[in-house]
């Protein structure tokens, strides 16, 4: 779902509540486009190697297992 | 030194003349005061003075002083704090036209203390609308580069850079989630961190995204910035996120040798096509000196780094938008055209894709972590461009800020945001149109007082420090 185009953009404004006029749609498909683009660029086996990090905490080196 | 010259004095200066009694705090923030009001018109810095305050707190410091109490380095030095902190009795308007009349009845501890630590605080400064960067229309003035006011001063922290580096404070706090600090201080010629997540309280600050948010200061060489971590560091329990660590006394170990010092510096971040030809050259030439001082520099690999841009703005953005969701329905025209697009962008992010961002930051967090088990810091420059012009980046919904070279300039500032480690924009240099550049040195979680110690090394053997945009 890396191709969005305006169409699809306002059909999931409409469910989230959102009113959107055209040129606003036409630069979020681009932009969520360019980010989802991104994000398929890196390796699925990487990616899948990893759990999502939903409660993230900063500790020590010295305190790292 | 005349009252026109009080500006160019350091934090470090000032509070060593003050505790001299060689200077009057009340003497000092006049003078701010005073360049304030001739300037901010002109460089859209402050969007509240608070001038009666800081001369009342002035006025306080040097009465403590005169009767021999004393409460350190930046005890009657006037700072200024980024329009999202909390003030009792001031407006705190994130920048935006929403909290237009958003007046707190409680500090943030970020202010409780600055106020223990005696420094007046001449004001609130201008930023991107809530801290989230790209805004086209600012609501209260259009902040201006001070080394030529037809660039940008970057975003957000915009009004924090350009009040350190004119000389309107002598130095401020601004807020970096992806980079807000690090980008505006490198595009403004004045060192600036981003700490480790968990160092500095974020107790009553407007939040972006919960778990990258920090608040840092930007100052106008390292020391003063290592004096200013040091007075708003520490745990708050008020602030569940922060760290119990102890604060260590950052100027202690500023002059400590950096020799031997391993350095990594990432080929995704040096070898980019999107990095300009005299940014890379400047840090080229940065990384040469630090080995004439004695580090040891050695190329890297960050495979997940350049992807790092999107996975901030999947992650980022999307908890913001859960922060604005309800004011976006309600008060949407309220919001500047980007600022709402973007969120509005972030709202509709597949939960599919905001959870392989979350996948993805782990592997970059991985990523550095083993890089910093090898290398003492990683480096590399804090932006891959100078400064845009203002047009360029804020004159059209398809400016600097949207789009590809968007993802570019956030390669740089994301991967130390994601995985929640301390980095210091320090300047190195300027560019033939006379615009500053800037390297960016990355640490392990709360080892900030390596990245002043590499930072300080490389300032001290340069003049970037010393030299004054001509405003």
């Amino acid at each position: 779902m890396t191709d969005l185009n305006r169409a699809d953009i306002i059909e999931m404004a409409k469910a989230a509540g959102l009113e959107l006029d055209e040129a606003r749609a036409d630069t979020i498909a681009s932009r969520l486009s360019g980010i989802l683009s991104e994000l398929d660029q890196i390796p699925i086996e990487n990616m899948m190697s990893a759990e999502p990090v939903q409660i993230f905490s900063v500790k020590k080196a010295s305190d790292r297992g | 030194m005349a009252n026109s010259d009080l500006h160019r004095l350091t934090i470090a200066q000032a509070g060593e003349e003050i505790k001299a009694r060689r200077l009057s705090p009340v003497e000092l923030t006049q003078a701010y005061l005073d360049r304030i009001s001739s300037l901010n018109d002109h460089l859209g810095a402050y969007i509240t003075v608070t001038g009666e305050q800081a001369l009342s707190s002035a006025r306080k410091a040097e009465t403590q002083i005169q009767s021999g109490r004393h409460a350190g380095p930046l005890h009657g030095v006037p700072v200024a704090v980024k329009d999202i902190i909390s003030t009792k009795g001031v407006l705190t308007s994130a920048g935006s036209k929403v909290l237009t009349d958003n007046i707190p009845d409680h500090d943030s501890t970020i202010i409780e203390r600055l106020n223990s630590a005696g420094a007046p605080i001449l004001g609130k400064l201008n930023l991107s609308e809530f801290a989230i960067g790209g805004t086209i229309e600012h609501p209260y003035g259009t902040p201006r580069n001070p080394w030529n006011t037809m660039h940008s001063a970057g975003g957000s922290s915009s009004g924090s850079a350009v009040a350190t580096a004119g000389g309107l404070a002598a130095g401020s706090l601004g807020s970096d989630t992806g980079g807000s600090v690090r980008g505006p201080s490198a595009f403004c010629g004045i060192v600036g961190l981003r700490p480790t997540y968990g160092r500095v309280t974020r107790h009553a600050v407007v939040p972006m995204c919960w778990s990258m948010d920090t608040i840092g200061p930007m100052t106008r060489t390292v020391e003063d910035c290592a004096l200013m971590l040091r007075v708003i560091a520490g745990h708050d329990p008020r602030d569940s996120s922060t760290s119990v660590n102890p604060v260590p006394d950052y100027a202690a170990s500023l002059r400590n040798t950096v020799r031997g010092i391993k350095v990594g510096l990432p080929n995704e971040m040096f070898d980019f096509n999107g990095v300009d030809s005299q940014i890379k050259a400047g840090c080229e030439k940065a990384i040469t000196l630090l080995e004439e001082l004695g580090v040891e520099a050695e190329r890297i690999s960050l495979p997940t780094s350049a992807q790092s841009g999107a996975v901030f703005l999947a992650i980022a953005d999307v908890d913001s938008a859960e922060f604005h969701s309800d004011w976006l329905k309600t008060r949407g025209d309220d919001y500047d055209w980007s600022t709402r697009t973007r969120l509005e962008s972030a709202t509709l992010t597949p939960a599919s894709a905001y959870i392989r961002a979350q996948r993805a930051r782990e592997l970059i967090r991985r990523e550095m972590i083993e890089a910093l088990d090898r290398f003492d810091v990683i480096i590399m420059p804090s932006s891959p461009t100078v400064s845009p012009t203002i047009e360029s980046a804020t004159g059209s919904p398809g400016g600097y800020y949207q789009g590809r070279l968007d993802l570019s300039r956030r390669r740089y500032t994301s991967p130390a945001a994601l995985a929640g480690l301390p980095s210091l924009s320090v300047p190195c240099g300027f560019s033939d149109e006379g615009l500053p550049m800037a390297i960016q040195i990355i640490g392990k979680p709360f080892a900030e007082e390596t990245l002043f110690q590499v930072g300080h090394a490389y300032e001290q053997a340069t003049d970037w420090h010393a030299r004054e945009p001509g405003v």
